[in-house]
This record gives C-alpha cells, sequence and structure tokens, in this order.
C-alpha cells in the first residue's frame, strides 16, 4: 500500500498581486525522491520555503506523516530535514560544533556517536576542528549534509544541493542520495536545474512554470510526451541525392556537418524514412538517434510551451 | 519547551562568543574602555569634590552594562546566524521562538553578569567606588530589571531586522544608547527638559536608576519607583514578545525572512 509522507492541497503564495504559487497540490511517497523542477520564477524555493514554514501560504493545506504542518509544526519538523546550496552553517565555529548544535536541537541520543557515523560516511572527520567558514564549497556541501541527516529523517527537502559543486563532489552527492534512498527509505523533495541529475535519481517530477505544476509524471513519461526524435546520419555518397529525398519526403533537416544530415521526426516515422534511404545509391555510415530527454521537457516549458502534451 | 534545544542554543553562543574576536571586544573590551573613560572622568570630578557626581557617573555605568551587554548578546545572536545564512537552519528546526528567546536571553543574562562582576571589581580596585556597598537584594532586584529590559528591547529589535531586512542591522548594537540619556542613567531625572522627563519615566529603566542613586545615598528603598519598574517591565516583555510575533509573521507573509540571507 502507497504511504504518503508529504500531501499538499491547493498551495497558494502571493506577494501582493503577483502569484508566486498558484493551488498546487502534489505527493510524496514515503522511500521516493520527487523532483521540483522549473525555470527561474517558477516558484521553486517559494513551494519549498513554504513547506518549511519559513514563508507563510495564502491558502491550501500542507500535511506531514498525515499531520497539519500548521497545527503540528515541531512534531512535523523533528522528523524532516533540510539542505540547500543557499544556506551554510554557522561559519565562526567549528564543523563539530555546528553539528552538535543540531544535534542537540533535533534532540538526537548520544549526539557524539551519530555525528561520528554520519561523518565516516562522508569522510569528513579530518574536519571537524576546523572553523566552518574554512572549508572548501564542497566540503560544506558534505557537512551541510551530515546536518540534513542527524535526525534520521523521512523526509529530506534539498534546494539545488549540488549547485557551485564540481562534477566529482557532484556525483558523489547524487550517489549518497540513492543510497539513502535504497538503504534508509527517505522521501526527498529535491530542486535542481541539472536535468540530467534529475532524470538520474528522481521517481517522479513535477514541473513548475509560472507558479503552476504544467507537468508531473515520471521523468521517462515525461519524455515520452514529446513525441519528436533527432536523427543524424552520416552517409557517403551525393549530398544532393539525399537532399532530394528528404524534399520528397517533405521531411525538413540540416545538415550540420559534410555528408550528414539531421531531422527531427516522429519516432514512427523513423524507421521508414531510414528504410527509404537505404534504397537509394546514398550508403549509410553512422546513425546517431537523440531521444528526447527531460531537459528537452524543460526546455519547451521555459519557452512558453507549457503545453507539454 | 525542550531543555535539550535550549542547551543546545546556549552552546552555540557559547561557541560563538570563544571563537568570536569580535564579540570579546564589543562585549568586554568594549565595556572595560569605556569604564576607564568614566573611570577616570569621575577621578577628575572628585578632585573638584563632586564626589556624589563621580558616583552617580559610575553606578550609572555599571548598571547601564547591564543593558547594553544583555541587549546586545540577544539581537547579534540573531545577526550571526543572518550573517552566515545559518537562521534558515535554525528555524527549520524543531526550536520554537521561545526556545531561542530563553536561550539568547539566558545567555544575555550570564554575558551581563559576568560584565557587571568584572567591570564592578575594575571600579573597585581604579577608582574607588565599591558598588558592593549596596544592598545585595537591591543589587539583585537593579539586575533583574535591568536585564529583563534589556532583553525586551533585544527582542524588539531582531522582530524589527527580521521584518525590515539586514539594512537595518546596525539597530542591534545601535538603537539602545539612543535611551541612555532618555533614561537618566547618569543624571538625576530633574536634569531633564520637563517634557524629556514624562518621555523617560515610560521606560523601566528611569525608575531604576532613580532608585539606585537614592539607595546609594540613603540606603533607602524606593518601593514605589522599583514596583513601577517591575510592572513596565512585565508590560514591555510581553509587549516585546508580542511586537516579535506580528513583525515574525509579516517576515514569513511577505517573504523578508527568507530573503534576510539572500
Amino acid at each position: 500500500m502507497r504511504e504518503f509522507v508529504l500531501q499538499v492541497e491547493q498551495l497558494v503564495k502571493d506577494y501582493g498581486r503577483f502569484r508566486a504559487v498558484d493551488k498546487i497540490s502534489f505527493q510524496l511517497e514515503r522511500g521516493k525522491v520527487v523532483g521540483l523542477l522549473g525555470p527561474n520564477g517558477a516558484g521553486k524555493t517559494t513551494t519549498i520555503q513554504m513547506l518549511l514554514g519559513v514563508t507563510l501560504a495564502n491558502g491550501g493545506t500542507i500535511h506531514y506523516f498525515g499531520r497539519d504542518f500548521f497545527k503540528h509544526r515541531q512534531y512535523c519538523l523533528s522528523r524532516l530535514n533540510y539542505t540547500s546550496a543557499f544556506n551554510t552553517l554557522l561559519g565562526k565555529i567549528t564543523v563539530y560544533e555546528n553539528l552538535l548544535v543540531y544535534a542537540g536541537l533535533y534532540e538526537v541520543q548520544n549526539p557524539k556517536k551519530r555525528i561520528y557515523e554520519i561523518a565516516k560516511y562522508f569522510e569528513v572527520e579530518e574536519l571537524f576542528g576546523q572553523l566552518y567558514q574554512t572549508l572548501s564549497t564542497g566540503q560544506k556541501t558534505r557537512v551541510n549534509l551530515i546536518k540534513a541527516l542527524i535526525n534520521d529523517p523521512e523526509i529530506l527537502l534539498m534546494d539545488e544541493p549540488t549547485a557551485s559543486l564540481d562534477p566529482d563532489i557532484a556525483d558523489k552527492t547524487l550517489s549518497l542520495i540513492e543510497h539513502l534512498k535504497e538503504k534508509r527509505n527517505i522521501s526527498i523533495l529535491y530542486t535542481s536545474h541539472d536535468m540530467n541529475e534529475v532524470t538520474r535519481i528522481c521517481d517522479e517530477v513535477i514541473f513548475l512554470d509560472h507558479g503552476k505544476i504544467v507537468a508531473y509524471d515520471t521523468p521517462v513519461n515525461l519524455t515520452k510526451r514529446i513525441e519528436t526524435t533527432t536523427v543524424l546520419l552520416k552517409y557517403e555518397g551525393s549530398s544532393s541525392e539525399i537532399h532530394k529525398y528528404f524534399q520528397k519526403k517533405k521531411q525538413p533537416f540540416t545538415s550540420p556537418y559534410p555528408s550528414s544530415v539531421c531531422f527531427t521526426a516522429k519516432e514512427i516515422a523513423i524507421p521508414s524514412l531510414l528504410f527509404g534511404i537505404t534504397k537509394t545509391e546514398i550508403r549509410i555510415i553512422d546513425i546517431e538517434i537523440r531521444k528526447p530527454t527531460l531537459e528537452d521537457v524543460f526546455l519547451q516549458i521555459a519557452r512558453g510551451g507549457s503545453h507539454v502534451n | 519547551m525542550s531543555i535539550k534545544r535550549i542547551q543546545a542554543l546556549l552552546a552555540q553562543e557559547y561557541f560563538v562568543t570563544i571563537h568570536s574576536l569580535e564579540t570579546f571586544f564589543d562585549i568586554f573590551v568594549f565595556s572595560f574602555i569605556t569604564l576607564f573613560l568614566y573611570g577616570f572622568f569621575s577621578l577628575y570630578l572628585i578632585g573638584n569634590e563632586n564626589m556624589r557626581a563621580a558616583q552617580y557617573l559610575l553606578l550609572g555605568m555599571l548598571f547601564w552594562e547591564i543593558v547594553r551587554v544583555g541587549q546586545y548578546s540577544v539581537s547579534v545572536a540573531s545577526m550571526w546566524n543572518i550573517w552566515f545564512r545559518n537562521l534558515t537552519h535554525l528555524f527549520v528546526s524543531p526550536v520554537s521562538t521561545l526556545e531561542y528567546f530563553t536561550a539568547h536571553s539566558l545567555s544575555g543574562v550570564v554575558k551581563a553578569f559576568s560584565v557587571f562582576i568584572i567591570d564592578a571589581i575594575i571600579t573597585l580596585v581604579f577608582f574607588h567606588f565599591s558598588v558592593f556597598e549596596m544592598d545585595i537584594g537591591f543589587l539583585f532586584l537593579a539586575f533583574v530589571n535591568l536585564a529583563v529590559f534589556s532583553i525586551s528591547t533585544g527582542i524588539v529589535i531582531v522582530g524589527l531586522i527580521f521584518r525590515f531586512g539586514t539594512r537595518i542591522q546596525s539597530f542591534a548594537w545601535g538603537l539602545v544608547p539612543i535611551l541612555q540619556p532618555l533614561t537618566a542613567a547618569f543624571f538625576p531625572v530633574s536634569v531633564l527638559p520637563q517634557p524629556l522627563q514624562y518621555f523617560a519615566y515610560l521606560f523601566p529603566t528611569t525608575y531604576i536608576f532613580e532608585a539606585s542613586r537614592l539607595h546609594l545615598d540613603t540606603h533607602l528603598y524606593d518601593w514605589q519607583a522599583l514596583f513601577v519598574a517591575v510592572i513596565l517591565n512585565i508590560l514591555y516583555l510581553i509587549g516585546s514578545v508580542l511586537f516579535f510575533q506580528w513583525f515574525y509573521t509579516i517576515s514569513r507573509n511577505t517573504g523578508q525572512f527568507a530573503r534576510n540571507e539572500a
């Protein structure tokens, strides 16, 4: 049976006459990762802020573990945690002191053991004595993640946790999220601009645009909504002959390189187009098929095509 | 209310204080320098047979530092968290605003008490004025009243900063000194122009400073002044909490709270 740890209904946020979040509803299932995507100003961060209570909604409801967030704030917050590239820990004190403070705030039993246990996984024990402000961005991210896991949360809200990280550290962070999902059954709400990482870790994706949910599905299903696929062909033979072929088929194309054509067509039409070429004097020497990605869905939405089927 | 969370916030305050040279200077060094300034001035006054004025000056200085340090501690604790973009992390933990201010008030009281004791010893050793010649009971009443006022003003200032952002951050250390002349810390209220005297009596600290000077002169307790101070302090404390809740709500409604760390 599906268990929802977070249920958001008709959430609204107005800043004066500007509606930042417009009646959004979604759910987060236990053990799942849901991505919250959208262009800048789409309402992602405002939504996260409302889910944390640092910004107040104008309408709608938020329920964690079946309880109303506004009525049971402390209960809900004690079972979730948050990390973001935009919020750091106190730079004036050491890494260990910061973690000790948060262990106390979350009333962690045996805090020292807990801190060392998570720190071992992140390989940051040697940083414990350093002032937080002296750490590199990658080190800070790892320490932030320890803070986010200190209370063994059931829900983790992650606001662009890999922003400004180098690819290696970003990859480690994603591996950790995959590990958390698999081993600890944590539910994660994840915002990011990086479509590859969203495709990698998210079970479901919510696309926000102008404060509204414009698409809500699995990454695979979302990409299926774009019915066209792009094909790059490299060939041997006369370019005029292949151009004539595509003109005859009324298929738009480009020639990005010499002896190559690129065309975008409905997936179902591609086999017959390719088969037709083999009937000509043209010899295909390479085929590169570029299936639609989440980035294409994102771009379509960001460029005003909120009509992704 | 969780004792563990209050302890955690107190631990954070302790860690910041021991690591921050700025806090050490603002609380202790600044206090000692000011004390020496007033101390030398009081020596000058004694030399001119103004013993009473010199003692008023030192007493006012010792008591005023309780207000300054307590308020500074409560307000600047939040500023550190804003400057390091840690405030959101704190406020999305299960900590309540009551726990938050209880911890910072306790921290402020401890710092104010430490500064008061050290300053009092300095005035005794270097300027031959012993505040301990006053009744311990009176000192206790004065300290509690001044500390509560400092906490109330600290909470109001945090509310203002949450509401209007760091553009008014200098309030954290620059607003309370404005009250120093208005609450007649160093001189009798009667010195103030009549309209300002009415204004001065709106502050509980004014009654404490007046009662302190009377006690220093006569060892008598001005119970009426102390009673008014207690009542005003209760009203100020309740008012400051309500004011903070009001501005905190506005800050979260307008999105300013989240923007404070942007």
